[in-house]
């Protein structure tokens, strides 16, 4: 689980913008905005921040807006000024109140040949570097 | 959360107990706590509580509901709905204002952004 003594791989701030897959394997703090998808240990957007893209973490927390699909193997989290537009498959959803989440959420455990079905971005950059 | 729950109990004019088994069509102004087994239509105007015991398979249509328990079926809630911990819901949700609390499982479509919410009567 994420800790606040945990150091930010990644932040971008609020006045900031991104276009472009991101990819870490640390902790991801998003503040600005992200057109593109992103991978990261801990994804943490917060309350200014926005991702027109998929998401793909260990766990996600919600403060600001996702335009996209949501892959987290362990929580994720919608905070009260959080807005998820896109489909949400995690092992543990946590809504406060005022959070809005517009999608299906799917909360079974995925079955290996929907794994299969999911190209990580991890795939794509070893490929392209081939 | 047993003291909300306790709470709340004590204003709900109706219990389905644990040990009662329904299926029908249940209709009410004010507030209903289901602890036991239904099946059927849900149309209210006031607050749904569904138990920690209770197993229901329905489509519900109310102004708020409070989930401690197994619910298959699509919800309409004109104000609010909650999912507490312990509580399991296979089905479309379409509400406002959703608070899901963590170890509650939710398998389904959330719709939020609709402009009228209605109690609408089939």
């Amino acid at each position: 689980m994420w800790r606040k003594d945990k150091p930010l791989d990644v932040l971008i701030g609020s006045s900031s913008q991104f276009k472009g897959d991101l990819l870490t394997k640390g902790v991801a703090r998003i503040d600005g905005s992200i057109e593109g998808n992103l991978q990261a240990d801990f994804v943490i957007v917060g309350e200014s921040g926005k991702i027109k893209g998929n998401v793909q973490s260990r766990g996600v927390i919600v403060d600001g807006k996702i335009e996209g699909n949501i892959e987290a193997q362990e929580v994720t989290e919608i905070r009260s000024h959080g807005e998820v537009m896109g489909d949400i498959r995690t092992a543990k959803l946590v809504i406060s109140e005022g959070g809005i989440f517009e999608g299906h959420s799917y909360m079974k455990a995925l079955r290996e040949e929907e794994r299969k079905d999911v190209v990580s971005i991890e795939d794509r950059v070893t490929k392209k570097k081939e | 959360m047993a003291n909300q729950l306790e709470d709340i109990e004590k204003n709900i004019t109706t219990v389905i107990a644990d040990d009662l088994e329904i299926h029908g069509t249940i209709k009410y102004k004010t507030s209903v706590m289901i602890k036991g087994v239904f099946e059927g239509e849900i149309f209210s105007e006031g607050l749904l509580v569904i138990g920690p015991t209770a197993k229901v398979k329905a489509t519900i249509t109310t102004k708020n509901m409070i989930s401690h328990g197994e619910v298959t079926g699509n919800v309409t809630a004109s104000e609010q709905v909650v999912l507490r911990s312990t509580s399991t819901h296979i089905g479309d949700i379409t509400t406002p204002n959703i608070v899901i609390e963590s170890g509650a499982i939710f398998n389904g479509s959330c719709i939020m952004k609709v402009k009228d919410f209605v109690v609408k009567e089939r």
